[in-house]
Parts: C-alpha cells; sequence; structure tokens
C-alpha cells in the first residue's frame, strides 16, 4: 500500500503573534515510522495536535488519510487514529480497568486480549485508582488506551518521558509488536534520540518550527559526517553543506552533510592521512544542528 | 549473536551486517545453519524489522545468506573461501586503529591497553 496517510501543505500556526509552526510540508505513507526530535518549544506538540484537529491552521492544509481536514475528523477517520498526548486525559476517579473498559465502548473492534496481556506485562495495578497511580503507569495507562483498537495511524507524543529503562523497552518492543511489518504508521516525538535510532526509519528535526531535517535514518547517518582536518586550501566543496565549524588548535573541525564518495575521494587526495573522518551518532547530529 | 549499539556513529543495518560477514569469514556460521526471523531480532534488540531485513537482504545480495520461502535465512554455501588469518587481521584494521587512536588521546601507557584488551578477549570467551 502507498497510501499517503499524512499530508501536510504549507501549514502555519500562530498563537497570537507568535509564529510556532513556520511552513511544514511534508507528506507521510502508510507504514512509515517517523521519530520526531526537537528541543523544548521546537514546536512537536503543537504540530502533533494542529495535524489532528485539536486546534486550527492559521494557514496551510493538513489531510489525514486523503480526506478529511484535519480540523473536522469525521468519526470513521478518527476511529483509525491512536493519541497519546503528552499530559494524560485520564480520569482520576476511576480505575484502570474501569477507565480502559470505557475507551473499549467506543470501539467496536477493540482487542481486549491484547490490553490484559500488557496490562499484566507492564505490571499496572487493575483495580487501582488512577489518581493514585505514579507518573510512570499514568503514562502506560495512556498508551494502552490509544492503541487497543488497533488504530492504522499511532501518534505519540512523548510516550516514554516518565518511564523506567525497563518499561520504556518494554514499550519499543510493543511498539514493534505492533507496527513492525510496515502494518502500521507510526510518529512519535521524544528527547531520548537512541530509541528514535532503533525504532524509526525516518527523522524530522523539528527547529523555530521549522522542520530542519527530513530524511531516512540511515541515509541522515550515513551523509552526515564530522571531518578533522589541518588548516589550509580546501577541496572543491561542491554540494556539501556545513552544520558547525570549529578549530581545535591547528585543527579544523567541521561537521557535515550531503557527504558522500566523491567527496571522500577529493578529501582524502587533498589531505590524505591528516584527515579523519568521524562518523556521528543521531545524537551527536541532533546536537551539532543545535550548536 | 549480534550486538547493536544505539549510540554508534555506524547505521545499525551495517553494525548488523559487518557482524554477519565476521561471523561467516571466521567460520562461526557454518552454511545450512539458519538465522533467527527478522521479527525475533527486531523484537529482541527493539530496533525497526525494516533495519534487519535490510542487512539481511544486503547479506543475501553479497552471497553471504540464502533465501527460500517460508523457510528462515540459511547461510549461503559460500563460493569463496572461507578467508585465511591474514585476511581476518586485515578486517580487524579500522578497530585497531580507531582503539589507538583513542588510547593516545587519553595519554594511557601501552601495557595498560594492551592488558585491558586481554581481559576483554577473556572475559568474552566465558
Amino acid at each position: 500500500m502507498n497510501e499517503t496517510v499524512i499530508d501536510i501543505r504549507q501549514l502555519n500556526k500562530a498563537f497570537d503573534k507568535q509564529t510556532v509552526l513556520n511552513g511544514i510540508d511534508v507528506q507521510v505513507k502508510h507504514g512509515e515510522v517517523i521519530g520526531l526530535l526537537g528541543l523544548n518549544g521546537a514546536g512537536k506538540t503543537t504540530l502533533m495536535e494542529t495535524m489532528l484537529g485539536f486546534s486550527p491552521v492559521t494557514s496551510g492544509q493538513v489531510r489525514l488519510f486523503g480526506q478529511d481536514e484535519a480540523v473536522q475528523l469525521s468519526e470513521p477517520v478518527k476511529k483509525r487514529i491512536g493519541f497519546v498526548p503528552q499530559s494524560d486525559e485520564l480520569m482520576d476517579t476511576m480505575s484502570v480497568a474501569g477507565y480502559l473498559k470505557l475507551i473499549s465502548s467506543f470501539y467496536p473492534n477493540w482487542d481486549q486480549a491484547m490490553i490484559d496481556r500488557l496490562n499484566d506485562e507492564w505490571a499496572l495495578p487493575r483495580d487501582k485508582k488512577i489518581s493514585k497511580l505514579s507518573v510512570g503507569q499514568r503514562q502506560k495507562v495512556s498508551i494502552l488506551s490509544a492503541i487497543g483498537h488497533h488504530p492504522e495511524l499511532l501518534v505519540l507524543d512523548e510516550p516514554v518521558a516518565s518511564l523506567d529503562p525497563k518499561a520504556r523497552r518494554q514499550f519499543l518492543q510493543t511498539l514493534i509488536d505492533i507496527a513492525g511489518g510496515g502494518e502500521k504508521t507510526v510518529l512519535f516525538s521524544t528527547h531520548i534520540v537512541t530509541d528514535v535510532e532503533r525504532i524509526a526509519d525516518r527523522v524530522w528535526l523539528i527547529k523555530d518550527g521549522k522542520i530542519l531535517v527530513d530524511a531516512a535514518m540511515d541515509e541522515i547517518k550515513d551523509t552526515t559526517v564530522r571531518l578533522h582536518f589541518p588548516s589550509g586550501e580546501l577541496p572543491e566543496l561542491g554540494d556539501l553543506r556545513v552544520l558547525h565549524q570549529r578549530q581545535a588548535g591547528s585543527q579544523k573541525v567541521w561537521s557535515v552533510t550531503a557527504w558522500n564518495d566523491a567527496h571522500q575521494q577529493r578529501w582524502q587526495q587533498r589531505f590524505g592521512d591528516a584527515l579523519q573522518v568521524e562518523r556521528l551518532s543521531l545524537e551527536d547530529i541532533f546536537l551539532e544542528l543545535h550548536g | 549473536m549480534f550486538s547493536v549499539n544505539a549510540q554508534s556513529g555506524i547505521p545499525i543495518y551495517r553494525q548488523i551486517l559487518e557482524q554477519l560477514r565476521r561471523l561467516v569469514a571466521s567460520g562461526q556460521l557454518q552454511p545450512g545453519d539458519e538465522l533467527p526471523s527478522v521479527r525475533e531480532l527486531a523484537l529482541l534488540h527493539a530496533v525497526n524489522p525494516m533495519t534487519i531485513s535490510k542487512a539481511y537482504s544486503l547479506a543475501e545480495a553479497e552471497g553471504l545468506l540464502s533465501r527460500q520461502r517460508g523457510r528462515p535465512m540459511t547461510v549461503a554455501e559460500q563460493n569463496v573461501p572461507k578467508e585465511n588469518k591474514a585476511e581476518r587481521m586485515k578486517r580487524l584494521q579500522p578497530a585497531i586503529q580507531q582503539l589507538v587512536t583513542a588510547a593516545r588521546q587519553l595519554n594511557l601507557n601501552d601495557n595498560d591497553v594492551l592488558n585491558a584488551v586481554r581481559q576483554g578477549l577473556e572475559q568474552d570467551d566465558e
């Protein structure tokens, strides 16, 4: 299937006079798993919420599943979506099981067997009142309430922020379990860059309301490197983009993107063994972009 | 069988591919040996299944693995003879170079580094 699930065109969003999203233009195909990275306040939550129609766009267009304007999602389209908000919207007075039962009543295809299994695996106390849960436990309930109906599009706003490392790993495995094999489309934001590195096949780096980088995970890692080389005349730069540069003693240190074999050859010819090409982790790349 | 480092600068699919090459080159994986399924590895290491499939497909294209419908991926009959020691040592060079650079930058003495390497090797044998 090659269906476009998310189609965002020239999206702008401002609160009062402050621009939060600035010309977002992206399309997402069925089955993609996208990791959304950005500093606090970069616009991640606003992007997700505007995309899902929780607040109107200032200008531009958002279409989900090729049909609906997000602001007026029809019931059938809503049922194809699962959303985990950054701060949960659980009902404090209910028990875990009671709350999940309420949510299940909205969905004819609710998979109670899966929810029961995950409830046990994640060690959630079914009969406990939600107001008595820890933040991490609340986050787990919030995730369960968003996946029981096997949504085709799952949007998660910092789903693991409060989870301990074990719970985080279990969550990632669950995500692979339900989304693996390209059957579901997933968009998730996080500050844990290594999780994106593990799970995502596409990365969006958002900065100041713009998507600064939109690339396949492997591509971004294959083409972004840090170069260490002595001062002197440079080889032809061509399409090489310099993200960040600094001087370390007599050495120059450049972080570049669009690196390829041709560049490698040119630079090696120019500097020989004095050139050191360092591969960067996604975390390094992220930090270089915010240099 | 594999180790995955999500903090490394090397994409995960290439980490797996490189480890596969080494395991086959050294004969630790023999022709006919079955590999874990994509799903199994993906869940075990908590990585995207596409990443594992990509590594497997590249290994297949290189003639390291062979795929038969409905059966697990297996190690292919190798057309090239197993690599001799010198060739395998050559594969180790980049890693050695990295270690040496790091050791020099940290200003460690040679014996300490060699001991640490020996210790690492012994621990892995256990």
